[in-house]
């Protein structure tokens, strides 16, 4: 309702004009929502509306021109690392004790833009290699005392589900490259949460060595947010 | 005795909704970036298509996101030429077409079903004693604030003695509810009962009863969005039902948001509904999915269910 249907001609009836006013007062009430408090005092109606702030989530991917940073976060509360110049850092920018690196950056991972699917997917995903007992392989304890591993690592892939290799594959965000590849036109996160792996074997049932003797165990990769 | 009623020049009646409406602090703006879940949806209204439309950002089923059908002319220029570089022709504007719901694609509501006055009735049960109940979806307690009324349909009598249905008039000025609800759907591999006959001479069995796990149809690739007017949750098979010939479900199925529409007051129940509504969100689903089955089919074949005859045995 707009003001000017509350408005009146000269010789309109004040009934009819008052009715459409109250029309009116009653569609202005403000209501209460998520998010927004009404208070109702004898001074005025006091509206709060209550400010979000920005939410910083673990694996937040961030891209600038051709390199990707990740903000930290943990699988099996282990840092990923991100391979830079041939050598794996750690996303939270530290060495592999867990010391501050002194005079370095956060790692970032160089993209590849010609490595994109034929409708400019790229994914930057979480690459995690399996041990047979289910978790993650290679875990060791570093002189803090923290469990580190370099077989969490983030790469670039140009699918969710990531090369059929071996190793376990999630993506933590879709980037759409522009039709020449020259620069990303749009990153969509998927991962909000750290991460818990798990690795469910299943080994080859008899009639899977009858045919082939020596078929191998297959299994898969669970990657559940926490 | 007959009262007078005054008389206000409408100069000053009309200088007076000036002031009124100056003074009034309707406008409010959040300057604050806003993080934004997925799945969430903004409804509104089209002035192409002359319908309601819904945007979604975009939600990820492990790691996938889901397509939706949607017209051409509510599509991204993305979707189209996507489109076109696959099937070699840019659709027309009445196709219908799938878009991916990264591509930024307006969704048509199709269709609402009306909660409150006027609603269906959800079920009706009669009790031993021969009353006739009838249920209705229960208008939400936020509505309720901007008056909607809840349906209310009384049955006088019994089955034995003859029945009278009473309606409830509600104020004719109160508001209309309807609403539709968004779904995702995942396809899955789903149970079936195959039934292999023998010769209970030969076999010493007459039928063996094996439960497969496969699909009638290659699944889709990806996840997909529908908008209902209700959403039915799908009711798990049991073992049980499989033996009485229910069918398992190839698909699994989880509603992502509730969208309502409400009217202005005294809106016609008989017309569709137009910009003057207004449309609200209830979210179901705020985080990005993982779906797959509980644990991975067993290689091993399953140990069919004999039925042995007398003669055999």
């Amino acid at each position: 309702m707009t003001t000017r249907e509350i408005k009146v001609r000269k010789g309109e009836k004040v009934r009819d004009a008052w009715e459409r006013l109250v029309r009116w007062v009653d569609s202005l009430q403000i209501i209460p929502d998520d998010g927004i408090d009404v208070r109702v005092t004898p001074h005025g109606t006091i509206v709060r509306v209550r400010d979000h702030q920005m939410f910083r989530h673990p694996f937040r991917v961030m891209v600038s021109g051709s390199s990707v940073r990740v903000s930290p976060g943990t699988v099996n509360d282990l840092i990923p690392v991100i391979t830079e110049n041939a050598i794996k850092r750690r996303i939270d920018n530290r060495d592999k004790d867990g010391n501050r690196e002194t005079g370095k950056d956060y790692p970032a991972l160089k993209l590849d833009t010609k490595k994109a699917s034929k409708d400019g997917r790229i994914y930057i995903s979480l690459k995690v290699k399996q041990s047979v007992s289910g978790g993650i392989s290679g875990v060791k304890e570093n002189k803090a005392g923290e469990q580190v591993s370099d077989n969490v690592e983030i790469v670039q892939t140009d699918s969710a589900k990531g090369p059929l290799d071996g190793f376990g594959y999630y993506p933590l965000a879709f980037l759409r490259a522009s039709s020449d590849g020259g620069s990303i036109e749009e990153v969509f996160q998927i991962v909000h949460h750290n991460i818990r792996y798990e690795f469910q074997e299943r080994r080859p049932s008899e009639a899977d060595l009858k045919k082939d003797p020596n078929a191998k165990a297959a299994g898969r990769h669970l990657f559940i947010p926490t | 005795m007959k009262r007078k009623v005054p008389i206000i020049n409408h100069k000053t009646w009309n200088a007076m909704i000036d002031e009124v409406s100056r003074r009034l602090p309707l406008r409010f703006v959040r300057t604050s970036r806003r993080w934004v879940h997925p799945w969430t949806i903004v409804p509104e209204w089209s002035d192409i298509a002359e319908k309601w439309v819904f945007r979604i950002r975009p939600g990820f089923v492990n790691g996938v996101e889901p397509e939706i059908s949607t017209l051409a002319m509510l599509a991204s220029e993305r979707t189209l030429d996507r489109i076109e570089e696959e099937t070699g022709a840019r659709p027309e504007k009445d196709q219908s077409v799938d878009a991916l719901i990264t591509e930024s694609p307006q969704i048509i509501v199709p269709g609402t079903r009306i909660i409150g006055k006027g609603a269906d009735a959800e079920s009706v049960s009669v009790s031993t004693s021969g009353d006739v109940k009838v249920e209705f979806e229960a208008v939400p307690e936020f509505f309720i604030q901007f008056g909607v009324t809840d349906e209310k349909v009384v049955f006088q009598g019994n089955l034995n003695s003859g029945i009278q249905e009473v309606q409830y008039e509600s104020p004719g000025e109160s508001p209309l509810l309807r609403a539709c609800d968004v779904v995702l759907y995942v396809d899955r591999a789903a149970a079936k009962l195959d039934v292999i006959k023998g010769n209970p001479f030969l076999d010493s069995y007459s039928a063996l009863l094996v439960i497969n796990y496969g699909r009638s149809t290659p699944a889709r690739e990806r996840p997909w969005l529908s908008v209902t007017a209700k959403y039915k949750p799908i009711v798990e098979v049991e073992m049980g039902n499989l033996l009485e010939g229910t069918a398992d479900p190839e698909f699994d199925a989880i509603k992502i948001a509730t969208i309502y529409f409400l009217s202005p007051p005294g809106f016609s129940p008989e017309l569709p509904m137009d910009d003057t509504w207004t449309a609200f969100v209830k979210h179901d689903q705020f985080w990005n999915l993982a779906h797959a089955p509980q644990r991975i089919p067993d290689p091993t074949p399953i140990e069919p269910i004999r039925l042995i005859t007398g003669l055999a045995a």
